[in-house]
């Protein structure tokens, strides 16, 4: 009985499976056949002796190895030294492909493992080229070995086409010439099935779309949808997902089921898509060229022209149902790349979920899976499906659209909120845009803050009545009780049965929101914690309360949505309970959403975040434009001071000299002249958010001149402008920056630029350079976002594009396109590389020069954020601190890792304790694996303790350990974002910081290794006694440190939490990446930079507040959080809430100013400072309490 | 003398009516029973943050509970708006303070000052029985008598006389202004923050 493994990562065993029994029927017990499945071992933890022990007793291996997994990589190890015949099928490297032995024919000859450039472009579904390499290869071989290396390209043919027939044969093949069956006779040659078509259920297979459409029963009043599918060898997985679509969309529209293997889509496409509506694409990669990639300009340009909403079907091939359903990820990290993260470069949308492996039996193989549609999930994207074509033939004055805006935190305050977006005067824009492309609506006459504040529309309104539309609670309860039963406890039993109390007014529910013709404009339901809050009760994983659900149920059911559009950065929607991906019917925002559309009017410069809106909100993202960005400056007393400085330069006195060190003291400056002098270039220099952004709004001449300055900071395939100007002054600009010279430079760089745009540029500066900077100017002088939302609302394509920071990456302009994110397999980039290492370094250097030692552990703070902006900065960062770096491959579907040695290092290696936010976690799956596998092979290295702290630490802290490897890598619960800390914060509902130090090591202590994850306090305690810094980078000039809730939340949830576990006073680091350079600093310079040149800053605060009821708010936030960085940093000297005082409140021209624009905000920005008193992080004098309390009194008087 | 008791007493222990020296029974006043409870509650716009308005009707429940246990009457005062009105007079009628709670509109400015003198007058005219104010607010009073916060706490510390007055802030005790704290203080009577008492 010859013994034949197969370690093929083809899930679907169904095929095989009946192979197997057929060889059986007609040829008795010839052989047995096992399989593996590669997921079986990849957790860590999972021992390969079972593999072992199958390749041992193994007469004919078969291998597929198509991704980068953990089995696929001990490979070699574990074929080596073996005589068994080994049939490489499918590879991804050339290391696997070398291991091919069949007689006299081995892999080695043709592929030389390292080298696969060579291999490329070989693709596993490319058979013929294999042929013709095969060809020219026979002339040089022996025929023997000729023979075996042709039964190998015959192998690959069969397998390639698939199907159980073509296993059969390949089996019955392999069994006669090496399992030593010389009686089988007959053997098939292999069946191919055409490389497209179309595929009719019920009917079969055609090759011309007229006799498809007759056999379809083609109907010209429907709308078509056109269904693109696996041909080839997954022609059958996809068939049952395929038959159920179809039968579920026919009675609504007309269907064609393409199959096509990838190598054949555009043509397929091309042939089958005329008059098509719509297309869902099924298949994994992009459209156009396999897994390596093809021309994109191919894709986008098929999509232009037919100009249908693409969206994406999904199917697991390697994640079973069960495990589906039971867990939160979804699908699989490579899966997701693969059926998700690709196919969104193409601009697909609503990646759903329609079937997976479900585990049959006990076949003759062992375990045997099969492919299986999910009904109720075919059912619902169908019906969404539906709703997209409606977008597509309704006119527009009968469409009904619900435009969403937020009201969280609960109350006036806060109201209409969204990053860097003016959401009244967008509004009103796209109100207009609406009316004037034919929708019925009822423009408000006295604005929006008016209209949302007079109708009451906000959540748990403190100062206005309650307002909005009322839904019956036994309506609600109507559509309550048909959720899974599941879903309905949940709900009860975090709010009650139905209608709870929030935002319930005797037996109704409030929908807060109004509707104006055909529009209804509204805001989302607050979240919920704020709610609870009273019980200070923070649950991260709190589901949505009743009145959140009946808002979407009455927009679907009774207002008759035809779509939804959220609008500005960002809502809750898409961060409730659920899976990561592949959402069930179980997942709130699934359970929400129902059939609308959601299209989302994005910030372009948050791409991890819109990544999580487009998977789990079903979101079709267009892009709005950053604020305009300019420099700083400095104001009032740092003006003066940088007078005096000058004076003292042309004339140094004593006296002179006095005056600047009072001044500066008084500004809490450093007093040295070359510090301060530098502190003041920094400042001056600092790009800084000028207000907000408005919708379909041009830069002004001035505004696009800073920003094309902004971008010409960053060195590309052009050099930057200041290292352009500073060559030609015989300069090196990163060495002169902060100082006079450096000055110079900025004054000539920004001179040249207005030379360049008037057409008149220096003599240094060539034809190209010019052409480069007129090309940045066109692409941030261009905004078409009213016309993106208004083509989504139509049904149509919307371009994709790479999201990111404007001045980092100038090609995420023009806005008004879609967004996707940086392509994961290429992260970390070879620059994000370089600065990783470069941070390192000058992180390690810093703490030497503070401390005289290294640091034990760095503990990094790791986001989604940064890491899609720069290309995974951070991550290159870890990796270069515990010394390990990525072997470069030209494939990007390998990422090989290398310890650097200590010789080359010349320092420890450092330990590190990672902490990475949910977003992270959902988007880089990938990464975790690479990141675990980094501290892995660091720890494994056999060096001594005071050379390698990650593996000393193992041997003390085995806490932090599983068994070999250690858990670095830490995070929130499955289905939970982020740490909680910010309700905290913001309620005020928070006795002691040990109590946040607390909240935030609950939180994140789910400990992440590649394909698990398992709450582990104790492991992260542990560790997190021995952090000796904590580490984050920030990305772009948009958010600093103050701007932002997160910063605190993680680098001063990590301090609190690390002090609360023995590490108090851990340094804490800002790598700051903004500006086009590494600088490193301790977070309270960079706390106070911020503060003096935003918070603080006339030129910041005016920009803000031009825009009503928004601009204070702003404010009234960096407020708030300063008082959070203070509780969890201690990084904010007592001095920055007194300015802050002085500034905001006590200013009187100001605080009318802040009233005027959100007398809500004003209010609560004195109430912070007054808790930030109370707390100890403000001294404030007895005259400045009792002031503050009377303003604070007066101004809640005239709320009231 | 309590005669019915002493009877009890003298026909429990001895059999007959004779009423024996050992068997007088004397009366004793109990304060609480005859006392007042007077219930002042804040209703003002402010009072709808983090649903304060019914974490303090919750509370004035608790009063309510404890005084009807103790045989106390009670007086319910709601303040809003620019005056404070007495929604239910001094009564042993528990349940009439319920459903009054339940019927109280919010809204409007914090008349505190205009309250707690409607209070201290009610306690007043008790002629001497046991009155206990308790007053549960943010503790933002922004309708003054003086003009002035400092002058309007003077007023009622003077006002204040006997009566107990208990001060229950609402609102995170991070974020009060201190306003109660320091009035309780003034009149020796007692302060709480809302957050420890529920």
């Amino acid at each position: 009985m010859i013994r034949i493994l197969a370690l093929t990562s083809m899930d679907n065993t169904a095929d095989l499976n009946d192979a197997a029994a057929r060889v059986r029927t007609g040829h008795g017990e010839i052989c047995s056949i096992k399989k593996l499945y590669f997921r079986d071992f990849e957790p860590h933890s999972a021992s390969l002796d079972p593999v072992r022990a199958a390749v041992a007793s193994a007469d004919i291996i078969l291998v597929d190895v198509r991704s980068d997994t953990r089995l696929g990589r001990s490979l070699p190890e574990l074929l080596a030294g073996r005589n068994t015949t080994v049939v490489v099928l499918i590879a991804v490297s050339n290391e696997i492909f070398s291991l091919t032995r069949m007689g006299a024919f081995s892999g080695a000859m043709m592929f030389k493992p390292g080298q696969d450039r060579s291999f490329s472009i070989a693709q596993y579904i490319r058979v013929k080229k294999f042929t013709a390499l095969g060809r020219k290869l026979a002339r040089l071989l022996p025929l023997r070995m000729l023979r075996d290396m042709r039964r190998w390209m015959l192998a690959q043919e069969y397998y390639a086409q698939g199907g159980a027939g073509n296993l059969y044969a390949l089996l019955l093949m392999l069994l006669k010439h090496y399992g030593g069956c010389g009686q089988i006779q007959n053997i098939a040659k292999p069946r191919s099935v055409p490389a497209w078509g179309l595929y009719c259920p019920g009917r079969g297979i055609f090759t011309d779309r007229a006799s498809y459409d007759r056999a379809s029963g083609f109907d010209p009043q429907l709308r078509t949808v056109a269904l693109l599918m696996h041909g080839g060898m997954h022609f059958s997985d996809s068939v049952p997902v395929a038959d159920l679509l179809y039968a579920r969309l026919k009675p609504h529209a007309n269907v064609r089921t393409i199959f096509s293997s990838v190598e054949s889509n555009m043509e397929a496409l091309a042939a089958c898509c005329e008059g098509v509506d719509l297309l869902v694409t099924m298949q994994y990669f992009r459209l156009w060229g396999g897994p390596y990639g093809g021309d994109a300009e191919v894709i986008y340009q098929f999509l232009r022209e037919r100009d249908v909403p693409l969206l994406a079907g999904l199917h697991a091939f390697e994640t079973e149902l069960d495990a589906w359903r039971a867990g939160s990820s979804g699908l699989s990290p490579i899966e997701t790349v693969l059926a998700v993260t690709l196919p969104e470069l193409d601009g697909a949308i609503e990646p759903f979920m329609l079937g997976g492996l479900e585990v049959v039996d006990e076949g003759t193989i062992g375990r045997v899976k099969r492919q299986a549609a999910l009904a109720d999930r075919v059912e619902r994207f169908s019906a969404r499906i539906v709703k997209w074509l409606s977008l597509r033939s309704k006119p527009a004055a009968q469409k009904k659209v619900a435009v969403i805006s937020y009201s969280y935190p609960p109350g006036e305050h806060s109201l209409a909120g969204a990053g860097y977006l003016d959401v009244f005067a967008s509004l009103e824009r796209l109100l207009h845009q609406l009316r004037d492309h034919g929708y019925e609506v009822d423009i408000p006459e006295n604005g929006m803050k008016k209209f949302f504040l007079e109708h009451g529309i906000v959540n748990t309104p403190v100062y206005q009545q309650p307002g909005g539309i009322r839904m019956p609670a036994v309506r609600y309860e109507k559509w309550f009780n048909a959720l899974p039963e599941a879903v309905q406890k949940r709900v009860i039993d975090a709010w009650g049965p139905p209608p709870g109390d929030v935002m319930v007014d005797g037996t109704d529910l409030l929908v807060p929101g109004a509707v104006l013709g055909n529009v209804f404009i509204g805001v989302q339901p607050a979240r919920g914690d704020h709610d609870k809050s009273d019980s200070l009760y923070h649950d991260k994983a709190l589901v949505p309360h009743h009145q959140y659900l009946a808002f979407y149920c009455w927009l679907e059911q009774k207002f008759g949505a035809d779509a939804v559009v959220h609008f500005g950065t960002h809502g809750t929607l898409e961060f409730l309970p659920g899976k990561e991906v592949a959402l069930s019917g179980e997942c709130f925002p699934d359970i929400l959403l129902g059939t609308l559309p959601n299209v989302y009017y994005y910030w372009v410069g948050n791409p991890s975040e819109a990544t999580i809106a487009k998977r789990r909100g079903y979101a079709l993202c267009v892009s709005h434009a950053s604020p305009s960005m300019t420099a700083s400056g400095l104001y009032e007393d740092y003006l003066l001071l940088e007078d005096l400085l000058g004076q003292y330069e042309a004339d140094p006195s004593g006296e002179a000299l006095r005056e600047i060190e009072e001044h500066a003291a008084g500004l809490h400056l450093p007093a040295d002249l070359d510090g301060l002098r530098r502190e003041l270039y920094r400042m001056k220099g600092r790009l800084i958010p000028h207000g907000l952004h408005v919708m379909d709004k041009r830069y002004t001449d001035r505004e696009l001149r800073d920003l094309v300055l902004g971008a010409l900071q960053f060195d590309r395939e052009q050099p930057s402008l200041f290292t352009l100007c500073a060559r030609h002054l015989g300069l090196d600009w990163p060495e002169v920056k902060h100082t006079p010279e450096g000055e110079r430079i900025r004054k000539a760089a920004a001179q040249a630029l207005d030379a360049i745009l008037a057409g008149t540029p220096p003599p240094w500066c060539d034809a190209e350079y010019c052409g480069y900077i007129h090309e940045l100017r066109k692409r941030f002088d261009f905004s078409a976002e009213s016309a993106g939302l208004l083509r989504a609302l139509d049904g149509r394509y919307i371009f994709p594009a790479r999201a990111g920071d404007p001045l980092r990456d100038p090609d995420a302009y023009p806005t008004g396109r879609g967004m996707y994110a940086f392509d994961p397999r290429l992260i970390p980039t070879p620059g994000a590389q370089a600065r990783g290492r470069l941070a390192a370094g000058k992180l390690l250097k810093a703490f030497r020069e503070k401390h005289g030692s290294y640091p034990a552990t760095v503990a990094v703070i790791l986001w989604g954020f940064e890491t899609m902006k720069t290309g995974g900065d951070t991550i290159a960062m870890i990796l270069h601190l515990l010394g390990v770096r990525i072997r470069h491959r030209a494939s990007a579907w390998l990422k090989d890792l290398e310890v650097i040695p200590l010789s080359e290092l010349g320092r420890p290696r450092i330990d590190v304790l990672v902490s990475m936010c949910g977003i992270f976690r959902d988007t880089f799956g990938t990464h975790i694996d690479l990141i675990s596998r980094a501290c892995a092979l660091a720890a494994a290295q056999h060096e001594p303790p005071e050379d390698n702290y990650i593996r000393a630490h193992c041997q003390s802290l085995p806490a932090a350990c599983d068994g070999d490897m250690p858990l670095r890598l830490f995070g929130p619960a499955p289905d939970q974002y982020a740490t909680g800390l910010p309700a905290l914060i913001e309620t005020g509902a928070w006795h002691s910081e040990d109590e946040l130090g607390r909240a935030f090591a609950g939180a994140m202590s789910h400990a992440y290794t590649g394909g698990s994850a398992c709450k582990n306090r104790q492991a992260l305690e542990s560790l997190l006694g021995s952090v000796a810094m904590i580490a984050q980078e920030r990305d772009g000039s948009e958010y600093d440190v103050t701007d932002l809730d997160h910063y605190y939340e993680f680098m001063g949830g990590m301090a609190r939490a690390a002090g609360a576990c023995g590490a108090e006073g851990a340094d804490i680091m800002v790598v700051d990446q903004a500006g086009g350079d590494t600088d490193v600093e301790e977070l309270a310079s960079v706390v106070e930079r911020a503060t003096r040149t935003r918070t603080l800053n006339p030129r910041w605060l005016d920009g803000m507040l031009a825009h009503d009821f928004h601009g204070a708010k702003i404010v009234k936030d960096r407020v708030e959080y300063l008082l959070g960085l203070a509780a969890t940093t201690h990084a904010v000297e007592p001095w920055v809430f007194d300015r802050a005082a002085e500034r905001l409140i006590f200013d009187e021209q100001m605080r009318l100013r802040l009233e005027r624009n959100n007398p809500y905000a004003a209010q609560r920005t004195a109430e912070v400072l007054l808790e930030s008193n109370r707390r100890g992080y403000w001294q404030a004098s007895d005259e400045q309490l009792e002031k503050l309390r009377g303003i604070m009194l007066a101004m809640e008087g005239g709320l009231e | 003398m309590a005669v019915d008791a002493t009877i009890r007493r003298a026909v429990r222990e001895s059999g007959s009516l004779a009423v024996q020296p050992g068997h007088l029974m004397e009366k004793i006043k109990r304060g609480q029973a005859d006392g007042l409870c007077i219930l002042a509650l804040d209703v003002s716009s402010s009072m709808r943050m983090d649903r304060r308005v019914r974490l303090a009707k919750t509370l004035t429940w608790q009063f309510l509970q404890q005084s009807y246990e103790k045989k106390n009457r009670v007086a319910l005062i709601c303040f809003r708006g620019s005056g404070a009105e007495v929604i239910v007079p001094p009564t042993r009628d528990h349940r009439a303070v319920d459903e009054a709670l339940d019927r109280v509109p919010t809204g409007g400015k914090t008349p505190l000052t205009a309250a707690l003198l409607q209070a201290f007058e009610l306690a007043e005219k008790e002629h001497g029985a046991a009155v206990a104010v308790v007053v549960i607010s943010d503790g933002r009073p922004n309708v003054f008598h003086t003009g002035t916060l400092a002058g309007d706490a003077r007023l009622l510390a003077g006002h204040a006389g006997s009566t107990h007055l208990v001060c229950v802030t609402a609102g995170q005790r991070s974020r009060s202004m201190g306003f109660l704290e320091e009035l309780a203080a003034a009149v020796a009577g007692e302060h709480y923050y809302l957050e420890d008492l529920l």
